[in-house]
């Protein structure tokens, strides 16, 4: 059994910042990306620190998630840089940057992952109006109260869709795991869950507890959030089942493709809706007109979402990041998990679980899913 | 309902089902005209967009249809669109379009009869199913 840390401070944010200073300080030549405050403007953005300093104003529980990290973190690590960097992540951008470590578009070499429990966040419209005049005070009363009340999604109905039916909020994958979910103190507990995040741990000089010490049962916020998440389901099932069904849940749509901009997982280096595949002619339009004697412009809404559920689906992480980006509120996030989650029980796959499992896609096998063809 | 003729476009690998309907027109079977075949070299090369625009532009059912596991001309192609079909299937199966409307099969090219008799199964089936009403403004 690994060793548990354990840091104490009066507030959790001191907690984090105590470790991630001490963190930096002993990792001299990493780079840190972490969400930083600004004194300024109070707008908190992912950011790579080199000055332990700067890490006084690191505020990763702040409920600000203005874009998935996974993307950043992939600029970063495509590429050997000789230099190492460590990044701290919620556990949904973890596994998105899992999806793209496997499709060769992020390296997690040279990198620690340090991710914690997550209390969820806002959307970035109410992260604005609600959150950001709060400063640190609304980072420190959000936690104790998402804290207190077991993560439960009625006590705060500011939390963005993606995060009341996340049903996966603990971290699965790390480096480096920091432990928020155990009552009664404002500590911070520290596990590291691969060698190498071990080995940094063991360097560091912290206090050690007993493993297992106090810990909430996270199962009891896992099958709450599954029976609220099949709830969504049930209702976004009855609202999109046929095709002009869902042309009515996309009908504010203006094809600005801002979800696939923020989607961590939308892989393709240039979208096919970028090419002249899509670059009709303008008699073409004229006919789907008179056809229908009538098109909705811009045209190919649904052709562009189903297409993109499709391509991304398998992997599709449930951040969230598509409803966030839109700009007319379309609730995409529960739709493309909806379909992303069924899609990826055919073919038995969890996204962002395992850097060894090939994406569905990628793979196949002489004797398998013989269900699927013929005429009944 | 009963006049109801459906649209079916069915994509057919050069080598096996092409070649098989070939056979089926040579030997004088006959078939329903609803499905319109579209020839491809393997269905390895099906883009599932193919069949997504297929349904949005007014196809009541697509046939994806190759040789058998093992024949294929390209060794695996037909493997691939496999399991894109099993994609294509759980996604659409979302917006009620059901397993019905989009069928896989495997055709080798000695097997026109078999060709001639899976697209008169087919008509059949989507006939009952009725159409899938892409028609509509709101589907766009």
């Amino acid at each position: 059994m690994d060793p548990i840390y354990k840091i104490e401070k009066s507030t959790h944010l001191g907690s984090v910042r105590t470790f991630l200073k001490a963190f930096l300080k002993t990792q001299e030549d990493r780079a840190l990306l972490v969400p930083l405050r600004s004194e300024n403007t109070n707008t908190v953005m992912p950011s790579l620190v080199t000055d332990p300093d700067l890490l006084d104003q690191a505020d990763p529980f702040s409920p600000a998630f203005p874009m998935n990290s996974a993307k950043l973190v992939s600029k970063l690590t495509r590429k050997s840089s000789g230099e190492p960097m460590a990044a701290f992540l919620r556990p949904c951008e973890v596994r998105a940057f899992v999806e793209l470590v496997k499709i060769k578009q992020a390296n997690w070499d040279n990198l620690i992952i340090i991710s914690s429990d997550c209390a969820g966040a806002f959307s970035n419209r109410d992260f604005r109006e609600k959150a950001m005049d709060g400063k640190e005070k609304f980072t420190r009363d959000f936690l104790d109260k998402r804290l207190g009340s077991n993560l439960s999604d009625t006590m705060d109905d500011s939390i963005a869709t993606a995060c009341t039916i996340c049903t996966r909020p603990f971290p699965e994958t790390a480096d480096i795991t920091l432990g928020l979910f155990h009552p009664g103190n404002k500590g911070i507990t520290l596990t590291g869950t691969s060698e190498k995040g071990a080995k940094i741990l063991e360097a560091m000089t912290l206090e050690t507890i007993e493993a297992g010490e106090d810990n909430k049962d996270k199962s009891q916020v896992i099958s709450a959030r599954k029976s609220h998440e099949k709830q969504v389901f049930q209702k976004l099932e009855a609202q999109t089942g046929t095709l002009p069904d869902l042309g009515q849940y996309l009908s504010n749509c203006i094809n600005c493709y801002n979800c696939r901009v923020a989607c961590p997982v939308c892989f393709c280096k240039e979208c096919v809706f970028n090419t002249d595949v899509v670059d009709y002619e303008p008699f073409q339009y004229q006919g789907w007109a008179r056809a229908k004697g009538g098109l909705k412009m811009p045209t190919d809404t649904m052709f562009f979402h189903i297409t993109r559920m499709i391509h991304m689906g398998l992997s599709c992480v449930g951040c969230g990041q598509c409803s966030n980006a839109c700009p007319n509120d379309i609730p995409l996030a529960q739709l493309f998990k909806l379909v992303g989650e069924k899609a990826q029980k055919g073919f038995s796959y969890i996204p962002g679980k395992d850097v060894d499992e090939a994406p569905p896609l990628s793979v196949f096998m002489e004797n398998e899913f013989q269900d699927i063809t013929g005429i009944s | 309902m009963e006049n109801f003729e459906p649209t079916i476009i069915a994509f057919v690998c050069n080598w096996c089902t092409y070649t098989a309907a070939d056979l089926a027109g040579t030997s004088r079977k006959k078939y329903p005209e609803n499905v319109r075949l579209i020839k491809v070299m393997c269905t390895g090369m099906v883009d599932p967009k193919y069949v997504l625009k297929a349904f949005l532009q007014g196809a009541d059912a697509v046939l994806v249809s190759g040789c058998h596991p093992g024949d294929c001309h390209y060794i695996n192609g037909n493997y691939k669109a496999r399991r894109r079909i099993k994609l294509l299937h759980s996604v659409l199966g979302n917006f009620g379009i059901n397993k019905k409307r989009l069928r896989l099969t495997w055709i080798g090219a000695s097997d026109g009869i078999e060709f001639a008799e899976t697209i008169d199964a087919m008509v059949r089936e989507i006939k009952a199913e009725g159409p899938l009403h892409t028609d509509l403004k709101q589907v766009i």
